[in-house]
């Protein structure tokens, strides 16, 4: 077992000699756009594409269906049934996943260089020609009810649940995308089927593919794969939510552990938002790591927590600034008045220009942290072309951070932050004076 | 014993090379101290992960002292006199790096990932460290009530991580891999600055640590550097490593019960005396080969498929075997019953399954093995992972020569070596099981029964 004292990852910048990759728009014959880097370092191929239509596509009273389709969808394809066809996959050294969040549907293939025919043929089975047997279904519902039963006692996930229903209500963003007691006994395999239906097509696909592979091949296979999708999908509209206030309010749940857990959410900013990076600069010097100043107070120097931290969470539709932290009931209070007071002194002096300085160059340079194997730079490339950036922003990126001055993020952080916070806690004894 | 798949694969990974090939190439070399120094380098990102890894870990904790291992970890970022307070992190963070350290039973790691232009002050800070710690007793104070946050978070609110650690102090009868990492409350509560200063000055030699860096980075020009930063630091007298080992042979069978309102679906726990490499690499090699033929390779582990995909009377069942340990560790199975399957019901099959004689096909061996060797390119898709990997390899006395060797075995692993192993671990006594259930009543309670392994 390993204790880690701590860990901090950001998605910053390109800095150094991968400032020379070329991230490039390619266009099929067909008309399908993508992503194309050429890496000849490694024999591995990395395909990362995303289709519109997360978890908030799941009606109210049926979620989990999202989250089901990821597995479901490796449940065998064509003539292989699940066992066929993983042994088929791995013993080709080829792997294929899905990830569900709020606003997209994601897959990830992987293989070696060797073999894009017999790889992206797999991948073709598995989008088209999937298996969804009732049995295959009945036991991963089974499976996810075991998991959910015990989730749904655990102190961190009550708080993080409660906090989540409380600030989007009856906004799709609030459900529990994993499914609930309730929801899982409801869905059916026609419920994964026509999900898939709806937000498998070519109007909101976006695809990157990163490795030792040249640009036509990927052209060819991307084209035989992916021209079969329909020409447009079948989404809910996701309303905005935007309140124009924070809902300042403070719950408090009775457990008896030892240790209160405790989330604070407030207003954030969404997906879109101009000034995006300057709110991500004001929560990492406010919030976010290890030498973030609510680390700083709250734990380097009354040792009260073992982490706290908080960070923007831009969705399409809505922005959430979440946090938390654990600590001894008795010390609940003053790790508040502690994140409160720190909260506001960010939120009316801004940062100073040291701060500032320190939280761009480390924007800047962090990046390459997520180029080390070719499947994360697929991935880190795919959730900029997601956010709607240009192929160009992989290196514009460190100009836009150098830009910003510390006038910009007191005007930000003044707008953005608020220090009265939507808190939840669970512990024990009853609500405390916060 | 917890441990990642990824490691798994890769310690197996490794044992599939053929002699002749080179997976990661290290260059190694020793400074007159006796810090012994690995370069791997990977050009392909202009990054270093630059290593330390120190041979003390948990299981050098003293009785009454449980967590001390831990706690310094902690404290190596409390800053020295040249670097006070928190330089260390924010140095790093300032340059866009990061940092990390870890505390396990038989070593103590840290490591930062920057950009290849940082390595000098790297390299400087953490050579300081090594014997200029202050040790500030105003930093001990808050440090000690952090971790006894961070044992509150991950242990004590954790109804699993309670009984994982009751089961672990109980399936070890004398060596101190029973002791949890992070210690006991009430030790943590005692460790003070004079306990940290002792630990220290102790283990934190350059004879006793093993620097690795891993990245864009050539071991002609930088060993220069690593000259300067650590050549003056005196070494120390060679390390004994005191540990108690188990007795030969059991005659308990421990079980425990963990009773907890907030258990809605419960979990099974077994343990087995699993092989050591030392002793025999060959049945350790056999039994990673095993694991993933039975339990841990999703549908195409025979009783995986068995229990969890064609008879649905589990949700879940995982192997957890740790074969890099320095002294001999465990063979856990965990399992989670479905809905309508009693706890006791599974145990029962489970149990009389694995003491069942198997059947290896030889195809499908022989497919397992050839995975390994295609898996391998993903391996080296990582610019960074072999550090991980040698640093540990090494830190536990395996020279990279051994691993080298070791593929050898791998290739004469036949069916009847699985079938030996398989009948050697499973149908040996337990060395204890456990279970976490949902109490009658809304009370936790852990319960333990010790009884005669035949009764």
């Amino acid at each position: 077992m390993r204790y880690f004292l701590f860990i901090f990852l950001f998605q910053g910048f390109l800095f150094g000699s991968q400032a020379n990759l070329n991230v490039q728009n390619v266009t099929t014959d067909s008309g399908i756009s993508f992503w194309y880097v050429y890496s000849p370092h490694s024999d591995i191929v990395s395909l990362s594409f995303s289709f519109l239509g997360g978890a908030a596509q799941d009606p109210k009273g049926f979620e989990g269906i999202g989250k089901l389709a990821t597995h479901m969808l490796l449940e065998g394809a064509g003539g292989l049934d699940k066992k066929a066809f993983h042994e088929t996959l791995k013993d080709r050294g080829i792997n294929i996943n899905f990830n569900v969040s709020p606003d997209f549907f994601s897959g990830h293939l992987t293989f070696l260089r060797d073999h894009p025919e017999e790889a992206f043929e797999y991948l073709d089975l598995v989008l088209f020609h999937p298996h969804l047997p009732e049995s295959n279904f009945r036991r991963l519902k089974n499976q996810y009810l075991s998991f959910i039963k015990n989730r749904d006692e655990n102190p961190g996930y009550i708080a993080q649940n409660t906090s989540r229903h409380m600030f989007f209500q009856e906004h799709a963003y609030g459900r529990e995308f994993q499914g609930t007691l309730s929801s899982l006994p409801r869905l059916k395999t026609e419920d994964i089927q026509m999900y898939l239906r709806n937000i498998f097509a070519l109007d909101t696909l976006r695809l990157v593919i990163v490795g030792n592979i040249s640009k036509e091949d990927a052209k060819t296979y991307i084209h035989k794969t992916f021209s079969k999708l329909k020409s447009h999908s079948t989404l809910r509209p996701i309303p905005t939510f935007d309140p124009e206030e924070n809902r300042a309010s403070y719950t408090h749940i009775t457990r008896d552990i030892p240790q209160t857990v405790a989330v604070f959410t407030q207003n954030g900013r969404k997906k879109g938002y101009p000034h995006l990076m300057k709110s991500s600069l004001v929560m990492h010097i406010l919030a976010s790591g290890m030498t973030s100043r609510l680390n700083q107070t709250i734990r380097e120097d009354k040792g009260l927590v073992y982490y706290v931290g908080g960070r923007n969470q831009p969705y399409r539709h809505a922005g959430v600034i979440k946090g938390s932290f654990s600590t001894e009931t008795k010390n609940v209070k003053q790790a508040f008045d502690l994140l409160k007071r720190e909260w506001k002194r960010m939120k009316d002096e801004g940062p100073t220009a040291k701060e500032l300085q320190d939280a761009k160059t480390y924007f800047q340079k962090t990046h390459l942290l997520n180029l080390t194997t070719t499947p994360a730079l697929s991935e880190q490339l795919l959730s900029y072309h997601t956010s709607g950036f240009p192929p160009e922003y992989f290196h514009n990126r460190q100009a836009l951070i150098a830009e910003i001055t510390v006038d910009d993020l007191k005007q930000e952080a003044q707008n953005l932050l608020d220090e009265n916070l939507m808190i939840v806690t669970v512990g024990r004894g009853d609500r405390l004076d916060l | 014993m917890k441990i990642t798949l990824l490691k798994c694969l890769c310690w197996i990974l490794l044992s599939f090379l053929p002699s002749h090939a080179k997976l990661f190439n290290p260059k190694i070399f020793q400074l007159d101290n006796g810090l012994t120094v690995v370069v791997i380098e990977n050009h392909r990102v202009p990054l270093v992960k630059a290593m330390m890894w120190y041979k003390v870990g948990s299981a050098d904790d003293q009785p009454g002292k449980t967590g001390l291992a831990h706690f310094l970890e902690h404290m190596m970022f409390k800053g020295t006199q040249k670097y006070p307070g928190n330089f260390y992190m924010e140095e790093i963070s300032r340059r866009g790096g990061l940092t990390n350290a870890a505390t396990s039973r038989d070593y103590t790691s840290y490591y930062a990932v920057v950009h290849k232009n940082d390595v000098p002050i790297v390299l400087d800070m953490e050579a300081d460290r090594m014997q200029n710690l202050t040790l500030p007793e105003s930093e001990v104070g808050p440090e000690r009530k952090v971790v006894l946050e961070e044992r509150r978070m991950r242990t004590d609110n954790q109804p699993s991580a309670i009984l994982h650690e009751a089961f672990q102090r109980a399936i070890y009868q004398a060596h101190p891999y029973g002791r949890p990492v992070i210690g006991w409350a009430e030790d943590i509560k005692t460790l003070d600055r004079d306990d940290l200063k002792r630990f220290y000055t102790h283990y934190y030699k350059p004879n006793n640590a093993i620097l690795v860096l891993v990245g864009d980075i050539s071991a002609t020009d930088i060993r220069p550097q690593i000259e300067k930063s650590f050549g003056s630091i005196p070494g120390g007298d060679p390390m004994v490593r005191h540990r108690t080992s188990e007795p030969e042979k059991r005659d308990v069978d421990v079980q425990l019960t963990l009773a907890d309102p907030t258990i809605k679906r419960p979990y099974l726990y077994q343990a087995f005396s699993a092989p050591h490499f030392r002793k025999n690499p060959k049945d350790v090699t056999a039994l990673n080969l095993l694991n993933l033929y039975l339990f841990n390779d999703g549908p195409n582990s025979t009783f995986y498929d068995e229990f969890v995909e064609k008879n649905t009377l589990a949700t879940s069942l995982r192997a957890h075997f740790n074969d890099m340990t320095l002294d001999p560790a465990v063979f856990i199975l965990t399992a989670q019953p479905s809905a309508g399957v009693s706890l006791r019901a599974l145990e029962r099959k489970l149990y009389k399954r694995l003491r069942q004689p198997i059947r290896i096909d030889k195809e499908k061996l022989e497919r397992l093995k050839k995975r390994f060797q295609v898996q391998r390119k993903y391996l080296q898709d990582d610019s960074l992972i072999g550090g991980e990997i040698l640093g540990e390899t090494l830190t536990l006395g395996i020279p990279v020569s051994f691993i080298e060797e070791y593929a050898d075995y791998i290739q004469t692993i036949q069916p009847e070596d699985l079938i030996r192993v398989h009948k050697k671990v499973f149908s040996s006594p337990l060395r204890g099981r456990a279970k976490l259930i949902s109490p009658r009543k809304t009370t936790r309670k852990i319960k333990a029964n010790t009884k005669d392994k035949d009764s």
